[in-house]
């Protein structure tokens, strides 16, 4: 490999230039366990594209993107020929950082290292022994291009998800790469936040000249800045049409039987019994910090489905804790009447896996509950995991860990099952896999409440939703009510929608 | 173009080292964790007024080598990481525990450290939890010597693992709580020698018998966490250690 | 206070390392009386009366017992108080566990004052340069710490809220251990992706890894370090002079001289800073 003078490197390719920034000719790789994820892949991405790419869960979108950066490349057998720019992937480059390639993936919690901004966006410059004015420079600039100035010292525990996405993609720029490949990398945003970050990734593509290449399973909301897009499918790259990932302009209707019988339905859920509700509902979490909820009320009736929806610290998550009872509000009054036989999904399934392997997992809370092996099996067998049961947790890929912490809950036969952001983060089957159960648990008469920024899922399986607005409940009705007129809340025709109403219980 | 890339590259955790650096490095470990309880035996035997400085003055120097010689064997993020992520989950721990006076699990989190990833380690997690959750406690005089007697414990896991010892309940038991009696001894150990003049050997043992109650109880606490937590630690670290040597 | 924020944590920690050595190297009561006014003082000037009352109010009963064990642990001296049996209190000894008790509250007053002061940032900053792995690891820890705690008190609530799995309710001991373990899991799992999001940003990369220098080591500065170490200097070798002729016992000699100057100067001077900057405030 060339020693590459990371300080000479041009950023913005000249215009008169015109080769490709990524080259892939007959690329293969094979894992040391013998999975094969790409097979004989032939792919080329031209300098100065904003380019999306798509695939299913374990199609080896990943494996691929880390194929690009030597740095991080797995363990394992590539084959055929692959160059990045001019400069042509070898034996001798396996493992050696290549400065011009940026690399950001989905958790921004994880991804970063330093305990404040201005260290975060100095930590790459740090690592390529850049010298003291060349730093300042860099640093400074980037923070200026992303507008951080103005959290420029603070502590990274003080940052939003969203500012700390955005601190990701900027420490990352400051190395100046020429091409960015970024892995899922809204999956944990909300979609305010999700635009925001977008926004940023189309500015360093049009203003910078940087080469982008974004791997999805949402590609509806990227398609607006992308100019070109792939499906990664059995190991090979296939040209897309952009305009066949917009969403669709079907009207997404719900799969509710009780919306379905017309107002006779809803009549039939106002008469239901309330079993949680909250008066005038006040929490907050230090004496210093300002109130979470400020006096918010909610009633859930038995048997609905009850979306919370709103902002970033709206409060959503905070209103199902205090609904559980597992926070103690400062004021107001919360009733729970199934307290005892209640399950809470948390938006990160791992706070709730105890053991080594997902049989153990599933078993947990046998001897407690009292279900049978059968029972379990079953679960294990309609979220696919039965071949696996002896992997741990960990292991598996984000969606099979949300269905696994699901079954596991559903398990113990709640009454009340609170959810929180179930389908964040998760491809268009898996969230379809696990709405669908969510869908036959609620069906089956019991109550479920569920926080999400999902609108899709909200017209789908809900029926009833409450805005949460500054801590406070700003408006409770049916999703059709709620839906009829609103500008940015808005389902969306996606492949989630396409494969719900297509029924996917079937397909199981 | 056909090429493979090295593949199953796995590599031990223990990097190879020259022999004889090793050994060197090895005694001048031991060497600087014997002279810190060394220095406070002389200054309370030959009556040292300075005992107070003089002591706090070799326990950093046995910091400092200790550091000096972990920043020049240009670690590894399978060795950086582990450490770090203990050294956070012990002053984690603290806070978390810190409702319950002197159940603190710091030390049996040094215990497991040692016990998987080496003597170093051990150190380095017991010396950095110590230090960094004392930016949230507060940091005081006793900042060294917590760094120092959380080293050593983790140290002398290690050494104890690498002969096979803790493999037996009853001796890591037992090593748990004669480790956090060593701590209190440490720890109290500096306030009598340095702050009672002169020092009577009768003194000593009062001093030291006043602390013996926060000394069980941190003694028990770290029993029980050795009980409860070494299994399914162990197998956690190990299975990052495996996954680590796939990294880097 | 703005003054000294601004001020290169070099000299912060020259400072408080030479006033800490001072006070533990005099051994002498003018001396140890100095450095704890002069802490004191800085903790009122900075933090107000009643946070230092409520800090000094433990520290006190530390200076209490160590009086009061050194009385009665040792009889040596030659001004005898009172004798009980064969066992002679003397005032001396008094006085010496007296005298070693306020250097520990000064000690631990020092560390209160400049807590707010020296961060883990500016320390990082003077030891990053000599050990940039250990100043990042540093770093790291303290942005791990504040999240595996709320992730602690996440799982808590998780597992407390699954009320429909009885089995944890009964043991409530064990389940406390058991969240401890899936913190460890999570945490660890979590540290794979971070090792990568630090080879993505070129980890060891370069042989020799440079920091970021976010103060500047001005004129200022040179100063201020130039002062404190000529302060130092004079009251070190004074205070080491002192060492071989002060004692307490039999009798205690104390004389005060120049090096008590210096020194004073030298424990007053954040102070003195303080508060010419708060007239130059209120002008």
């Amino acid at each position: 490999m060339q020693p590459i003078d990371i300080n000479s490197t041009q950023t913005k390719p000249s215009s008169s230039e015109k080769y490709s920034a990524i080259c892939a000719h007959d690329l293969s790789f094979l894992y040391p366990d013998g999975t094969q994820v790409l097979n004989k892949l032939n792919w080329e991405v031209s300098a100065g594209a904003f380019q999306l790419i798509v695939g299913d869960t374990g199609s080896g979108k990943s494996t691929l993107l880390r194929c690009l950066q030597p740095a991080l490349t797995p363990v394992g057998t590539l084959t055929g020929s692959l160059s990045v720019w001019d400069e042509i992937y070898t034996d001798a480059s396996h493992g050696v950082f290549n400065p011009r390639v940026g690399y950001v993936s989905q958790s921004p919690e994880s991804q970063l290292v330093c305990d404040s901004v201005w260290h975060e966006l100095a930590f790459g410059l740090e690592n390529l022994g850049t010298d003291q004015a060349t730093m300042r420079k860099r640093v400074a600039e980037v923070a200026h291009f992303f507008g951080i100035e103005a959290w420029f010292n603070k502590r990274i525990d003080e940052l939003s998800g969203g500012q700390k996405q955005i601190v990701c993609l900027a420490s990352m720029v400051a190395l100046r790469p020429q091409l960015m490949v970024l892995d899922e990398p809204t999956a944990q945003l909300d979609p305010v936040v999700e635009k925001n970050f977008l926004h940023a990734l189309f500015r360093i593509n049009r203003e910078l000249g940087i080469t982008v290449v974004v791997a999805t399973h949402n590609p509806e909301t990227m398609v607006d800045y992308a100019t070109s897009a792939v499906r990664l499918t059995e190991g090979a790259v296939v040209p897309l049409d952009l305009a066949d990932l917009k969403a669709g302009e079907q009207p997404v209707l719900s799969l509710r039987s009780s919306t379905q019988n017309g107002s006779q339905g809803v009549g039939a859920l106002e008469d239901a019994l309330e079993v949680v509700s909250a008066h005038n509902v006040s929490v907050r979490y230090s004496q210093s910090s300002s109130l979470v909820l400020d006096e918010c009320c909610i009633s859930v009736r038995k048997g609905s489905l009850h979306a919370l929806i709103g902002g970033n610290g709206a409060g959503k998550t905070t209103l199902l804790k205090t609904l559980a009872g597992v926070i103690k509000p400062l004021s107001g009054r919360v009733k729970n009447t199934l307290k005892a036989k209640q399950a809470y999904l948390p938006q990160n399934p791992k706070a709730l896996f105890v053991c080594d392997s997902v049989s153990e997992e599933l078993t947990e809370w046998q001897e407690a509950c009292g279900y049978t092996f059968d029972e379990w099996m079953a679960w294990a067998k309609r979220f696919g995991l039965e071949s696996q049961l002896e992997v741990h947790p960990y292991d598996l890929s984000g969606g099979q860990q949300q269905q696994l912490a699901l079954a596991k809950l559903l398990l113990t036969n709640p009454e009340l099952l609170l959810l929180d952001e179930p389908t964040k983060g998760l491809d268009a089957h898996a969230a379809a896999v696990l709405a669908d159960a969510i869908l036959s648990y609620a069906e089956a008469g019991n109550t479920v409440v569920v926080a999400t920024h999902d609108m899709t899922f909200v017209q789908l399986l809900a029926d009833q939703v409450t805005l949460l607005f500054n801590g406070q409940d700003a408006l409770t009705m049916t999703p059709q009510e709620f839906f009829a007129d609103t500008i940015f809340y808005e389902p969306c025709d996606n492949a989630f929608a396409r494969l719900m109403s297509g029924g996917v219980c079937a397909e199981e | 173009m056909q090429r493979s890339k090295a593949s199953y590259r796995s590599k031990d955790v223990g990097d190879y080292k020259h022999p004889t650096r090793e050994r060197l490095q090895s005694a001048s470990e031991l060497g600087a964790l014997i002279a810190v309880p060394a220095t406070l035996g002389l200054c309370a035997y030959f009556q040292i007024e300075q005992s107070a400085l003089l002591s706090v003055m070799v326990a950093l120097c046995a910091l400092g080598l200790f550091f000096a010689g972990f920043e020049a064997s240009k670690p590894h993020l399978r060795h950086i990481m582990p450490i770090v992520v203990l050294a956070a989950l012990a002053a984690a721990g603290r806070i978390l525990c810190a409702p319950l006076p002197d159940c603190k699990p710091v030390s049996a989190i040094c215990i497991m450290a040692g016990s998987v990833f080496g003597r170093r380690s051990g150190f380095m997690v017991g010396a950095l939890a110590a230090l960094v959750s004392n930016f949230f406690f507060g940091q005081g005089p006793w900042t060294p010597w917590q760094m120092y007697a959380w080293g050593l414990i983790g140290y002398l896991a290690g050494v104890s693992a690498d002969r096979g010892l803790l493999k037996r309940p009853g001796v890591l038991y037992t090593f748990g709580f004669l480790s956090a009696l060593l701590y209190g001894l440490i720890l109290n150990g500096w306030y009598v020698v340095g702050f009672v003049h002169p020092f009577t050997w009768m003194g000593a043992v009062g001093a030291f018998a006043a602390a013996a109650v926060f000394d069980g109880v941190h003694g028990v606490a770290t029993v029980v966490f050795l009980a409860l937590l070494y299994a399914p630690w162990q197998r956690k670290l190990e299975r990052i250690k495996t996954k680590y040597a796939l990294v880097d | 206070m703005r003054f000294l924020e601004h001020l290169h944590p070099l000299v912060l920690v020259v400072y408080m390392a030479g006033v800490l050595v001072l006070s533990m190297l005099s051994l002498e009561p003018i001396s140890i009386a100095l450095s704890l006014c002069g802490a004191c003082s800085f903790g009122v000037l900075t933090r107000g009366w009643r946070p230092m009352l409520q800090f000094v109010r433990w520290q006190l009963v530390c200076v209490g017992v160590i009086a009061v064990a050194n009385f009665l642990l040792s009889s040596t001296g030659s001004t005898e108080l009172f004798r009980i049996g064969m066992r002679a209190f003397y005032l001396e000894s008094l006085l010496f566990g007296l005298c070693m008790g306020a250097l520990l509250m000064a000690v631990m007053v020092w560390f209160w004052d400049f807590a707010s002061l020296l961060t883990s940032e500016k320390v990082e900053t003077v030891f990053g340069n000599r050990a940039p792995t250990l100043a990042i690891m540093i770093s790291m820890i303290g942005r791990l710490i504040p999240q595996f705690v709320r992730q602690g008190h996440e799982i808590d609530e998780v597992h407390q809220a699954c009320s429909a799995a009885s089995a944890q309710r009964s043991q409530p001991l064990q389940a406390q251990f058991r969240h401890l373990s899936v913190l460890a899991g999570w945490t660890l799992e979590d540290s794979l992706e971070t090792a990568y999001a630090m080879k993505a940003r070129g980890w060891g990369y370069a042989p020799v890894r440079t920091t970021y220098k976010r103060f500047v080591f001005g004129r200022t500065d040179a100063l201020c370090l130039g002062v404190v170490v000529a302060l130092l200097g004079l009251s070190g070798v004074g205070a080491l002079l002192n060492v071989s002729s002060f004692h307490f016992y039999p009798v205690m000699n104390v004389s005060p001289s120049m090096w008590h100057v210096w020194s004073a100067v030298l424990f007053f001077a954040p102070s003195f800073v303080v508060i010419k900057e708060r007239c130059a405030c209120n002008r």
